[in-house]
């Protein structure tokens, strides 16, 4: 379950962090730094380097991802960055540039 | 109204934003919804709609929002467009901006409070626009048509005009105008146009009276030539009266 809420409407300039869920469903850009899972919604978007336990990106993901467990591309999303993960699934139509490390 | 749709986004968790115990954000945040802090925010806050500081939420940032309700500490100033609501267990060190600021019985505040009404000065500024542009724009026009004829007719003789002659052409400039094209006008009201109509019986004896001391010719079918002959006259009824003859050969 999710605590945290960026809503449609916002707009976050600068640097989140913390130690629980975020769903973005709007804009953030800077820095995310979590220990916990972060879910990209259909029409969220992330210009931002991210550091976080597990990602979950339906929308939209430009920087960096480095995941301690897992990222999840889901259909239609779209990312440009590296990702660094152990485990990183790529769902079909999901659109994906970058770097892939699955070195823990 | 703004109660109503408060209630619904509590219980609707997308309808709104949440900042949870657990995370901090630093930096601007900007959006069209309420924002709800329970966790921390540093930076600055501009939203459209309201902003809620949970008791454990800390927000220090400058804040700009509709309204603001502080259950939470808050450190920096708020601006809200509505209003500014200091909860019983608030704490507030900033200066607040808002028509309406209520502070409950055990808020700790310190900072200043300014409680103006920009609403007042919107109504005032339409009344003397309104008032403006009638005379503004019939008064300007007629002096510049009034130069340029001047440099038409006799460029030697532009600083001839007497004060009294202008003074006289004002009126049925002004009239002729509201005949002739009244949409050119920028903003002709109904009541304005009626003013106008005033006008209009006022110049037609102007013109009349003229027709005394102007040239015999007069026998006016159209009001734009009774308006040049009336001003040659005015002007220099001598001449006018030779150039009114050669321009009709």
């Amino acid at each position: 379950m999710a605590n945290t809420v960026i809503g449609s409407t916002i707009v976050v300039d600068g640097e989140i962090s913390g130690d629980e869920d975020l769903v973005i469903l709007g804009t953030v850009k800077g820095q995310i730094s979590l220990r916990e899972n972060i879910l990209v919604e259909r029409d969220g978007v992330v210009e931002a380097n991210v550091e976080t336990a597990t990602i979950t990106v339906h929308g939209s993901v430009t920087g960096d991802i480095h995941a301690s467990d897992r990222a999840e591309l889901r259909a239609d999303c779209r990312v440009v960055g590296d990702i660094h993960a152990p485990r990183i699934l790529i769902a079909d139509g999901a659109s994906f540039k970058g770097n892939v490390d699955m070195d823990s | 109204m703004s109660a109503l749709a408060r209630t619904a986004g509590d219980d609707d968790l997308t309808g709104e934003t949440v900042v949870g115990p657990e995370i901090a954000i630093r930096g601007r945040i900007e959006g069209e919804e309420d924002l709800r802090v329970e966790g921390r925010v540093e930076g600055s806050v501009s939203l459209t709609e309201t902003l809620y500081v949970e008791p454990e939420g800390v927000v220090l940032a400058q804040i700009e929002a509709r309204d603001v309700v502080i259950s939470g500490i808050v450190i920096g100033d708020i601006a809200a467009a509505n209003s500014v609501t200091l909860n019983r267990n608030a704490k507030l060190v900033g200066n607040i901006s808002a028509p309406r600021v209520i502070i409950a019985d055990g808020a700790s505040f310190r900072g200043d409070v300014v409680m103006d009404h920009e609403d007042f000065q919107q109504p005032v500024r339409e009344r003397t626009r309104a008032r403006e542009t009638v005379p503004r724009t019939s008064v300007g026009s007629t002096g510049r048509s009034t130069a340029r004829r001047a440099t038409a007719v006799s460029p030697t003789r532009r600083e001839t005009p007497v004060p009294a002659a202008a003074h006289r052409e004002v009126a049925p400039r002004r009239a002729e105008r509201a005949v002739e094209s009244p949409s050119s006008r920028t903003v002709p009201s109904p009541s304005r146009r009626g003013s106008d109509d005033d006008d209009v019986t006022v110049v037609i004896k102007h013109a009349a009276l003229r027709k005394g001391e102007a040239p015999p010719e007069e026998e006016d079918k159209e009001p734009k030539r009774r308006r040049r002959r009336a001003k040659k006259s005015a002007r220099m009824p001598a001449r006018g009266r030779s150039k009114a003859g050669r321009r009709k050969s």
